[in-house]
């Protein structure tokens, strides 16, 4: 089985904070998204099951590479980063078909992504991923069991619902924290030192067949949280 | 024919709660603001003459557009979002908005997939500005706001932030009109089968998913005082969590902590028992909607907060919810 996860990279949640000299969210570092961990996690756990090649990919600058070397050293098998001009300012829409584009190129079984990521929190990419690769999409996933050529899954809802769902392969799937607790590789463990020596391949966007219209961001800037929750209920 | 603006009604067993009457409301809201006419897309409805239609209508919403049976496959994700997409591009709606919830954002990113259309989560409000809708969404976890607009021409989808709503009646009756679904077999492909959906009981939901939670503190004994907060717990349907003191003290598990080291929770309750408010413990519940605060200590932290405080000894707070609960219990018995 052929399995790619995704990884984004972003500022620390714990540490965000809106400044308002520059009017941007701001933290003293990035990381590895907390979700995406989960879904390394699980990649990691298929393969030692079913006997599987795990990749990890993120589309970003040259900062995000940290995160893939995270992949390579927690036991992953390749690492690729999608970069160039396109990348720098790419919002959600555009990261997704960059991220489509790359992805189909791996012809993966299995992709697992985050469900939402901690500073944009879309929570819609890994439906596009489906719908690029012309796989099955199962959100929200918070168990997960590969059978053969199909994917069984519990999804969550509200309040504590839960539901089974089964899809035949290929299968996106974007993952919750309840999936599984993330391990953690020592750095003198032979895991860690041979992901350590591997390389991270870079693809960039203008190899890939990505649709110009998917290039076009929307325009977007920050604001503080103020003017808060007050809403209008009539046009001015 | 004038631009539509929808909310994605979802049904509780056949009836609309808070969740979706907000939604409708909001529809009613954001078409007054843009010039649009509020309808309603409620897939499980039974009808023209379901009552939620009725109140549907009671919500300011002048357009219900009605799904069809589920597929084989059952009433997955997958089906709703095929359903919806359908509908969608029918009837092209200038705007469809999703409550945030785990749910509804998940049947929003399968429609937009499936048109190629673009999602702006977790909305607060919008505005015309110029020929440009903008919307306001929250994100980096509430520290800040993003005004956006849709890259994607046509079809726009938001999630909306579900603590910026509110469910109003208006008493302005529309001219409802109940369209069903085309019945279009092609735009229905289902690859996600469902095969069952079950309910975990509330000692086995996770904290973060709770509606309901009920926090102890310090105080709070595991072998003097839990086994009653259990059962009062059970009764209530809340989920028992603790300070991280009370998790050294072995009262609950760590799996249970709330606070900025433990689980950050987000229920339409938080019950807290012996708890003072230290700030690492609030960072976690800031998303909790009503808080309810049993301390001895008048001068508590937690009640500058508290919505509702108690100042006592927490034991007899539970005792006279124990008796209360059982009085109540023993009522429907009677009727
Ligand atoms: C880095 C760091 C991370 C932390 N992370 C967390 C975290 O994630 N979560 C967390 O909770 N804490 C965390 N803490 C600890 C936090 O600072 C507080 O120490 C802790 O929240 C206090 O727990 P408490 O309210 O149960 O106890 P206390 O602060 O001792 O409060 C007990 C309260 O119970 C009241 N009381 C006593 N007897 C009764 C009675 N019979 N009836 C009614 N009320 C009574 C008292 O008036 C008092 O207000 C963290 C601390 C640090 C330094
Ligand atoms: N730039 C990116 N590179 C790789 N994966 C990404 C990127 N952005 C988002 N993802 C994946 O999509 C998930 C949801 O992210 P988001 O759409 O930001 O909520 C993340 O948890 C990642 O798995």
């Amino acid at each position: 089985m052929n399995i790619v996860v995704c990884l984004k990279q972003v500022l620390d949640p714990a540490l965000v904070e809106f400044d308002i000299a520059t009017s941007e969210l701001r933290a003293p570092r990035w990381r590895l998204d907390q979700l995406d961990c989960v879904a390394l996690e699980q990649a990691l756990r298929c393969r030692s099951a079913a006997g599987a090649a795990v990749t990890v990919i993120t589309v970003g600058p040259a900062r995000t590479e940290e995160i893939l070397r995270h992949g390579l050293t927690s036991g992953a098998d390749r690492a690729i980063r999608v970069g160039g001009d396109a990348v720098e300012d790419a919002d959600a829409w555009v990261t997704a078909g960059i991220l489509a584009a790359a992805v189909r190129r791996l012809e993966p079984d299995l992709v697992l992504c985050g469900a939402r990521s901690s500073d944009s929190g879309g929570e819609c990419l890994g439906a596009y991923l489906a719908a690029a690769l012309d796989a099955a999409f199962i959100g929200r996933v918070v168990w997960l069991e590969p059978r053969g050529a199909a994917i069984a899954a519990h999804s969550r809802e509200e309040s504590g619902w839960r539901e089974e769902l089964h899809a035949a392969l290929p299968v996106v799937a974007a993952v919750e924290t309840a999936l599984n607790e993330p391990r953690y590789v020592p750095m003198l463990s032979r895991v860690y030192r041979e992901g350590a020596r591997r390389s991270i391949e870079t693809w960039d966007v203008g190899e890939l067949d990505v649709e110009a219209e998917a290039l076009v961001p929307g325009w977007w800037r920050w604001t503080s949280r103020s003017p808060s929750r007050e809403r209008r209920w009539e046009s001015r | 024919m004038a631009a539509e603006v929808w909310s994605y009604i979802q049904l509780t067993d056949g009836r609309l709660d808070e969740t979706a009457r907000k939604m409708a409301s909001e529809a009613f809201r954001v078409a007054r603001l843009i010039g649009a006419t509020p309808g309603a897309v409620a897939l499980a409805a039974a009808g023209q003459d379901d009552p939620a239609v009725a109140e549907l209508l009671r919500h300011g919403v002048e357009q219900v557009r009605l799904g069809r049976p589920a597929g084989p496959d059952g009433a997955g994700p997958d089906w709703a979002g095929a359903e919806l997409a359908a509908l969608v591009e029918t009837h092209r709606p200038t705007l469809v908005l999703f409550p945030a919830t785990s749910v509804g954002a998940d049947v929003a990113a399968r429609v937009a997939a499936r048109l190629r259309c673009g999602v702006i989560a977790n909305c607060v409000d919008f505005e015309v500005d110029g020929d440009r809708l903008v919307a306001r969404a929250v994100v980096g976890g509430g520290k800040a706001h993003r005004k956006a607009t849709w890259a994607s021409g046509g079809v726009r989808i938001a999630t909306m932030d579900m603590g910026s709503l509110e469910a109003i009646a208006q008493d302005v009756p529309g001219a409802v009109t109940v369209t069903p679904a085309p019945s279009d077999p092609a735009g229905r492909l289902v690859r996600v089968r469902s095969v069952r959906r079950w309910r975990l009981p509330p000692d086995e939901i996770d904290l973060t998913e709770a509606d309901f939670v009920l926090g102890v503190g310090r105080p709070v004994d595991r072998e003097r005082d839990l086994p009653a907060i259990q059962v009062l717990a059970d009764r209530l349907g809340a989920t028992v969590g603790g300070s991280r003191v009370a998790v050294f003290q072995g009262t609950v598990p760590r799996t249970r902590q709330i606070g900025s080291s433990g689980k950050w929770i987000r229920p339409t309750v938080y019950l807290m028992l012996g708890i003072s408010g230290a700030s690492y413990h609030m960072m976690g519940i800031k998303g909790a909607k009503h808080i309810i605060a049993v301390n001895r200590d008048p001068d508590a932290p937690i009640f500058k907060v508290a919505e509702l405080g108690v100042v006592g000894d927490f034991a007899e707070v539970v005792a006279a919810l124990l008796a209360a609960s059982e009085a109540a219990a023993g009522q429907e018995a009677v009727a």
